[in-house]
């Protein structure tokens, strides 16, 4: 498990299927706020290339870049210069209506926390984004039953957010992320807001999950013990990337 | 999203937050029920209208002489009729014999009035009472009035000449009321007399006995023409001055209307019933354009308090949002789906406001006649009257207003950039 240092990024990794069409790839991808009058860079000239099925981890200190290099590969955000492309698309060229689509059908978001929303139940808060993609209603309810059913939670359709507890709130929300079937889960601090044991249960979920589906996840994270679960960790500091660390896993052969 | 998705969560985001969305609607509820009462009210005495006219007949028409006295009237005070002689197209008997031979016309009643200034008496074992002369065609209907009802004999007075008393009248002759077929066929005393102290008797058959408690009597053309040539101290009183006015009964309201235009042009003034109800519709439109404009101010005044329920709604509900654009909402989506709860706001304060207004009604409707039965007004049916035309619009406007004011409110949510949005407390 002795994490090994990859100065070379992402190409050759071993779970990479499309070595020279990355799944995401961030080029000079760079994102500057004005705050007042003074501008601060929260991300500057950021490379990043992601194969398609690799869990990675962005670890650094506050303010450091992670939440923005996040929010940009969401769509959440645009670049300032520089651009970041994700299956294809670029989303710092694309229309408001692509990056619509884009957040709808191929990216699900977890938040640190949770952002259910408080009036729907757990069975409602997944099914929104179907309701969002025009699913049937039948089958909506019929895949967000089966959705909490495979993170544990059979028992808790009907439950509202705040009779939940905050590994139950974490598991309908990532029961939410998976509901259009996406292709990237972009997780911020997923953890961060739950007790170690808590902590480390929903992250087994998640990693069980993204392997069983082949899903790419990036995913923002203080704890170093979260971070060493990941494919591959990024360090960022000061809107830079310091380094990147591939870890090595036993379990890592497809 | 698809649009029964956007209705069903827009309707229970307007439900899960019940008193607020009462309250916001309450203004709407108050503007709607304004105009539903106005114009209920408005449409119900429209109605009453059209009903008290239609029972006299539209199919009616009354020719007066051109640029002479008016119709119904007892001549100008102390008028001169000769001198305005010349002036006049008088109604010949001629014409209204002509006038009878016309097709499509089903009746034809002359009338002559005397002046006012006609001191008139019924004379009864040897007493004389002052009595009124009742004026026009004794069988007809009135205005706001129960059609005479007579109870014993004819109140249509014949051609050859003949009386109509009044209970009113017979009453205070001193008549026995008791048995009023009695009287029919025997000779009353009609005394008239001028303020010179000049009198003069004329013997009348009584035709009939009216059912009307005031002392009145209702005298045939015939007589009252000789009445007339007596206060005149002439002999030639309908060949000089005519008919003060001709009633014509036509078959339809096609053919009155019709001969209404054809008698205008031969020169005599006519008005026709089809005329006071055009413009006393036209008056009723007036006032229901200006009862629905203070509803409409007071639904205008309502969506400053939707606008504010929705501007507080969407400022608890911003992280929510931020959610929705996370998840691919797109900026549309929100628009829509804020302006939906708007208008459901005003959708609900419109069909409270509906029920509310037409209850009132209804209570009214039932108040009203209490009162005009006290009052003994001969006026029945209903003074609130809420047409399906009045229920769908204020319904559809209440909609409207509730979505103008969401307008503003929504637009700034969908402009909500989805970050800030997420990091809102």
């Amino acid at each position: 498990m002795a994490p090994r240092l990859d100065a070379g990024g992402s190409v050759g990794n071993p779970s990479g299927f499309f070595m020279n069409d990355s799944f995401i790839h961030a080029n000079k991808l760079t994102r500057h706020y004005c705050v007042g009058k003074t501008e601060v860079a929260a991300l500057t000239d950021v490379d990043l290339l992601v194969q398609r099925g690799e869990f990675t981890a962005l670890v650094g200190p506050s303010g450091s870049g992670k939440s923005t290099l996040l929010n940009l590969i969401g769509g959440l955000d645009h670049p300032s210069d520089g651009e970041v492309t994700v299956d294809g698309l670029s989303l710092g060229a694309a229309t408001e209506p692509q990056l619509v689509r884009y957040r709808r059908e191929r990216v699900g978001f977890i938040f640190q926390s949770f952002n259910l929303i408080p009036t729907f139940s757990a069975v409602e808060n997944v099914e929104s984004p179907m309701m969002l993609a025009e699913t049937p209603r039948s089958v909506r309810r019929a895949r967000a039953t089966s959705l909490l059913e495979s993170v544990g939670l059979a028992s808790r359709f009907l439950h509202k957010p705040n009779e939940m507890s905050g590994g139950e709130k974490q598991r309908v929300a990532i029961a939410r992320a998976l509901a259009n079937r996406p292709l990237l889960l972009l997780a911020d601090e997923p953890t961060g807001n739950l007790d170690s044991k808590t902590g480390a249960a929903v992250l087994d979920l998640l990693c069980s999950l993204i392997k069983a589906q082949g899903l790419t996840m990036i995913m923002v994270t203080h704890d170093p013990e979260v971070a060493a679960r990941a494919d591959r960790i990024i360090h960022l500091r000061d809107g830079n990337v310091q380094r990147i660390e591939t870890t090595l896993k036993t379990e890592a052969t497809i | 999203m698809t649009i029964p998705d956007q209705v069903r969560t827009a309707f229970s985001n307007v439900g899960r937050r019940k008193l607020r969305s009462a309250l916001a609607s309450l203004g709407v509820v108050v503007g709607t029920l304004t105009i539903v009462v106005m114009v209920s009210l408005a449409a119900g005495v429209r109605q009453q209208i059209n009903q008290q006219f239609a029972a006299i007949g539209l199919d009616r028409l009354t020719v007066t002489p051109s640029g002479g006295s008016r119709r119904g009237g007892f001549g100008p005070p102390g008028g001169f009729p000769f001198a305005a002689t010349a002036q006049k197209k008088v109604i010949t008997e001629q014409d209204v014999n002509s006038w009878k031979a016309l097709p499509g016309v089903t009746k034809v009643i002359p009338e002559v009035n005397l002046p006012s200034s006609v001191g008139l008496e019924l004379k009864w074992n040897g007493t004389n009472q002052s009595v009124r002369m009742g004026g026009g065609e004794a069988a007809g209907g009135m205005l706001f009035q129960e059609p005479p009802e007579s109870l014993a004999g004819s109140l249509e007075l014949l051609d050859s000449g003949g009386i109509v008393l009044s209970l009113g009248a017979m009453k205070a002759a001193g008549i026995s009321t008791n048995d009023p077929a009695r009287i029919i066929g025997q000779t009353v005393e009609t005394i008239l007399h001028t303020s010179r102290g000049d009198t003069q008797s004329f013997s009348l058959r009584v035709q009939g006995v009216s059912k009307d408690h005031s002392p009145q009597i209702q005298v045939s053309v015939a007589d009252r023409i000789a009445m007339k040539n007596w206060w005149f101290n002439a002999t030639n009183i309908l060949e000089r001055e005519g008919y003060d006015s001709v009633t014509l009964r036509a078959a339809d309201v096609t053919r009155a209307n019709a001969l209404s235009v054809q008698l205008r042009h031969a020169g005599f003034q006519v008005q026709s019933l089809e005329m006071f109800v055009t413009v006393a519709n036209r008056i009723v439109t007036a006032i229901t354009v200006m009862f629905t404009l203070i509803g409409s101010i007071a639904l205008l005044v309502a969506t400053i308090g939707i606008a504010n329920t929705m501007v507080m709604a969407i400022y608890e509900r911003t992280r929510e949002i931020g959610i929705l654009k996370a998840m691919g909402a797109s900026s549309r989506e929100i628009r829509q789906m804020f302006m939906l709860e708007a208008g459901f706001i005003g959708l609900i304060g419109g069909v409270f406001g509906l029920l509310f207004g037409w209850l009132i009604g209804l209570g009214l409707n039932q108040a009203i006649p209490i009162y005009l039965r006290y009052r003994e007004l001969p006026v029945h049916g209903n003074f609130f009257l809420v047409t399906l035309t009045l229920a769908v619009g204020v319904i559809a406007f209440a909609t409207f207003i509730g979505l103008v004011a969401g307008l503003l409110p929504a637009q700034r949510a969908a402009r909500l950039d989805p970050l800030e949005a997420l990091r809102h407390e």
